[in-house]
């Protein structure tokens, strides 16, 4: 028998083809596999599981304890939770043919200079509402229960910002344009500028040096701006908090 | 390996389940065992801790070499288990008899019945047409090594199947 004989004699064995089944079969495995990880091993991932397990059970009960009973942890919720007064705002996004955008409502007050929002509601745009409305709870959660990683407070920080109050709400680099009174409250209009914006604000002295109007402007070619944005004091509601 | 996305996954199957499920046939006897085999090759690219490389060997290479490594562990198991190693002419399921001529079932018998690593070497050349070299990369071993493997095992083949050519000759 020479080669091609052989080779004859052995293409008479057929294999059949494999079940239709193969295909769907080995596609669910690759949807059973999930998405591409390293695993741990055992014991590590049992034992990690249980680490992480009690992490998050010991978070989870600091947190309830946290807010129900602060003192009892011995946590002092941040002096930044006190708001003194609340003012509630519009703000306007401008399209660039100058058409108005998005409006949005937000409510808040000043601490050391730095404003905390505790609402903010956009209509048009629930999901963003929705999200920052939650960033802004968690912020509020955390100035309750981690105050030091909600607000950064320093000696340093008290400086500045009395110093920025004794200033008249005028920081380094403002340009004092005047003064004027908005819902009852004197206030002093400062601008600031950069090289692709333009900041003019209308800060209250008395709130704070909360900024009851302000206005971003956007630089054009031939050296006129357009009006961006703009944010107004609709009201000022003093707490007596 | 970062995990490739389900549309390379199916093409990969696509290309290559046919001639794995060939092999695993061939080498196994049994088309369930075959189809078993060629599962076991795709889902050993989905774990994590896969030894597919794309920039060191193609996936022909990997998933034939997977193919026979699964083969070769399918044999062992049931060399353990009494009374399961039968005969190859036992291990055919009724449903593919049909497909089979009595000279097939021959070839069959005969190629099931060569040892393993001149078995593999003669199924990877002759019924899947891969080069010498490409089935030393499948198998692990030097090209020259696959060679004489398949020299004997078509000289072991010549052997057993004269005698059935020679019985056939006295017949007519």
């Amino acid at each position: 028998m020479n080669d091609s004989e052989l080779d004859d004699m052995l293409n008479k064995w057929e294999a059949p083809e494999p079940g239709p089944a193969l295909r769907s079969s080995v596609k669910n495995a690759f949807v059973e596999a999930g998405p591409s990880r390293r695993r741990l091993r055992w014991p590590s991932w049992h034992i990690g599981k249980g680490l992480f397990g009690m992490a998050a059970g010991a978070a989870a009960f600091l947190l309830v304890v946290g807010v129900a009973f602060p003192s009892s942890v011995g946590i002092t919720p941040s002096p930044a939770l006190h708001a003194p007064y609340l003012v509630t705002s519009k703000q306007v996004t401008f399209n660039s043919d100058g058409s108005r955008g998005d409006e949005t409502t937000r409510r808040g007050y000043n601490y050391k200079g730095a404003e905390i929002v505790i609402d903010e509601q956009n209509p048009n745009q629930p999901i963003h509402e929705f999200f920052m409305n939650f960033h802004i709870g968690m912020r509020m959660l955390f100035m309750r229960v981690l105050p030091g990683v909600a607000i950064h407070e320093s000696p340093e920080n008290d400086r500045k910002f009395a110093q920025y109050v004794r200033a008249g709400c005028v920081d380094s680099g403002d340009e004092v344009l005047g003064h004027d009174t908005i819902l009852g409250h004197p206030v002093v209009m400062v601008r600031g500028s950069g090289k692709d914006w333009r900041f003019t604000g209308w800060r209250a002295p008395d709130l704070g040096c909360f900024t009851l109007k302000a206005r971003g402007e956007d630089p054009l070619p031939d050296g006129n701006f357009r009006l961006s944005w703009e944010r107004e004091a609709v009201n000022v509601t003093m707490t007596n908090r | 390996m970062r995990r490739m996305d389900r549309e390379s996954y199916l093409k990969l199957f696509d290309e290559h389940h046919l001639p794995l499920f060939r092999f695993a046939y061939r080498m196994t006897g049994s088309a369930a065992d075959a189809e078993d085999i060629v599962q076991e090759c795709f889902l050993e690219l989905l774990r994590p801790q896969t030894r597919f490389d794309p920039s060191r060997s193609s996936a022909r290479i990997y998933l034939f070499g997977v193919a026979r490594n699964q083969a070769y562990k399918r044999r062992a198991k049931s060399a353990r288990t009494p009374d399961a190693t039968p005969e190859p002419q036992d291990r055919w399921s009724p449903e593919h008899e049909a497909l089979r001529s009595e000279l097939g079932s021959v070839v069959a018998n005969a190629v099931l019945r060569l040892p393993e690593d001149h078995r593999e070497v003669l199924i990877l050349s002759h019924f899947e047409q891969m080069a010498l070299a490409d089935i030393g990369r499948v198998l692990g071993v030097e090209t020259t090594t696959v060679k004489s493997r398949l020299q004997k095992a078509r000289a072991h083949l010549r052997e057993m199947l004269a005698a059935y050519v020679a019985a056939g000759e006295k017949t007519r």
